[in-house]
């Protein structure tokens, strides 16, 4: 069993440290006791330091809360900053577009009376040198209708669906066009293809690189006066001789094009 | 046993001292002051400190003031006059002076400390304390004295003087 044993000196200071409380628990004051008054002066700073302690967690726990808040906000601004971000290049897409289509429009004669315009989705300029269009039978787009960009002939209608509508384009190996060299009155046929040319102008022919070459409309597909492309430079040994030709239109960077009514086979 | 009698004696007194209507000199006597300054030749200094802290728990009782002030000065007191009085081997007639006397001078001393930390007002002021002092001194004394008389009384030296008397 353990004993207990306190030195004589130390029990005696003990005991005179608890007689000194107690005696300050019986002093009487006008705020109360000296024990609670000693209890409460010195509790005070404690007592403010945990006052201070409890602020700082709750200012702390209110931050943390701002701070996710914060993170949220951020996280929808940085989402509602993507969305903008590609709405805004879709817009700038169709300001594009539609600063193509507005070009395209002030190209386009006066003399043309219906004319549709339509957006280009899809295109095979390599393979199959075809295009699509958003634009179809609803919309009133009819077979071999020609089709213009801003630059010139881009190529005619050649199949028609409920919305949509594929373009044959002029580099397309079975694309044709009557066609006419600017300064000169013989009449001569553009072949398309991977390298277009135009056969049957006369011998002895001197082109210049870039002599625009125009629809006659002869053909009944493309009406007359269109730019179907430049020359380049040859001199026109026989009527079978090959000029080529530099098409107008870049098929790979046209977004909008403007679709026009069929020419009527009885139209002179 | 003897200081059990000495301290039963000196309550015996305090009572007497305040009910009685004596002279006011005489009413500030504490006299269990004295079984604390008696207790400081036999005892070592804590031991002496625990008497103090006995007389001085009574003291504070039979006054009724707060209990615990009086019994800690009359402990601080009889622990240094203890260990005073063993440092100058004080005998005779001089320890009753100078034990008593030191004994109040501390026992007033620290109780006033006491009560000026407890933020309380003495009960008397200076002169009381010089009367406390005064009295203790005096009672010393006056046992210094007695204990002298009764050495006497009891001395061989008397003792044959009577028997030759008697032949």
């Amino acid at each position: 069993m353990a004993t207990l044993r306190l030195r004589p000196d130390i029990s005696l200071v003990v005991a005179c440290l608890c007689l000194y409380i107690v005696a300050a628990a019986q002093v009487r004051r006008p705020e109360g006791s000296s024990l609670a008054v000693a209890v409460s002066t010195a509790a005070r700073p404690v007592h403010q330091v945990t006052q201070v302690i409890i602020t700082a967690l709750l200012q702390l726990r209110e931050g943390v809360r701002d701070a996710g808040a914060t993170r949220a906000e951020l996280s929808r601004a940085r989402e509602e900053i993507q969305e903008l971000r590609r709405v805004n290049q879709m817009l700038a897409v169709e300001v594009t577009e539609l600063r193509e289509a507005d070009r395209l429009v002030a190209t386009l004669p006066p003399t043309f009376d219906r004319v549709l315009l339509a957006r280009v989705v899809a295109r095979d300029t390599a393979g199959e040198h075809v295009a699509t269009i958003d634009r179809g039978r609803r919309h009133g787009v009819m077979r071999d209708a020609p089709v213009l960009a801003s630059e010139g002939v881009l190529g005619r209608i050649e199949r028609v669906g409920e919305g949509v509508a594929r373009i044959q384009l002029l580099s397309h190996p079975l694309a044709a066009a009557a066609a006419r060299v600017v300064g000169t009155e013989q009449e001569v046929l553009l072949a398309g293809g991977d390298w277009p040319t135009v056969t049957g102008l006369p011998a002895a022919t001197v082109l210049a690189d870039g002599t625009p070459i125009i629809t006659t409309g002869s053909e009944g597909i493309y009406p007359p006066g269109l730019l179907l492309g430049f020359s380049k430079e040859a001199t026109v040994e026989s009527v079978l001789t090959q000029v080529p030709v530099r098409l107008a239109v870049r098929p790979a960077r046209v977004t909008v094009v403007a679709v026009l009514a069929p020419v009527r086979r009885d139209r002179p | 046993m003897t200081l059990t009698l000495a301290f039963l004696t000196g309550v015996v007194a305090h009572l007497a001292l305040r009910t009685a209507p004596v002279w006011w000199l005489l009413g500030a006597t504490q006299p269990l002051l004295l079984v604390v300054a008696a207790g400081t030749r036999r005892f070592p200094p804590a031991q002496a400190g625990w008497l103090g802290l006995g007389c001085g728990l009574a003291i504070d009782v039979l006054c009724g003031r707060p209990v615990g002030p009086g019994g800690i000065a009359t402990a601080a007191a009889g622990t240094i006059v203890a260990a005073v009085v063993a440092r100058l081997e004080l005998r005779g007639p001089l320890f009753w002076v100078a034990s008593s006397l030191l004994v109040a001078v501390f026992f007033e001393a620290f109780w006033l400390t006491i009560l000026v930390t407890l933020g309380t007002v003495p009960s008397h002021a200076w002169l009381g304390v010089v009367a406390t002092v005064a009295t203790a001194g005096s009672g010393g004394l006056a046992i210094a004295v007695g204990e002298r008389a009764w050495r006497w009384w009891r001395s061989p030296e008397r003792r044959r003087r009577r028997a030759l008397r008697r032949r």
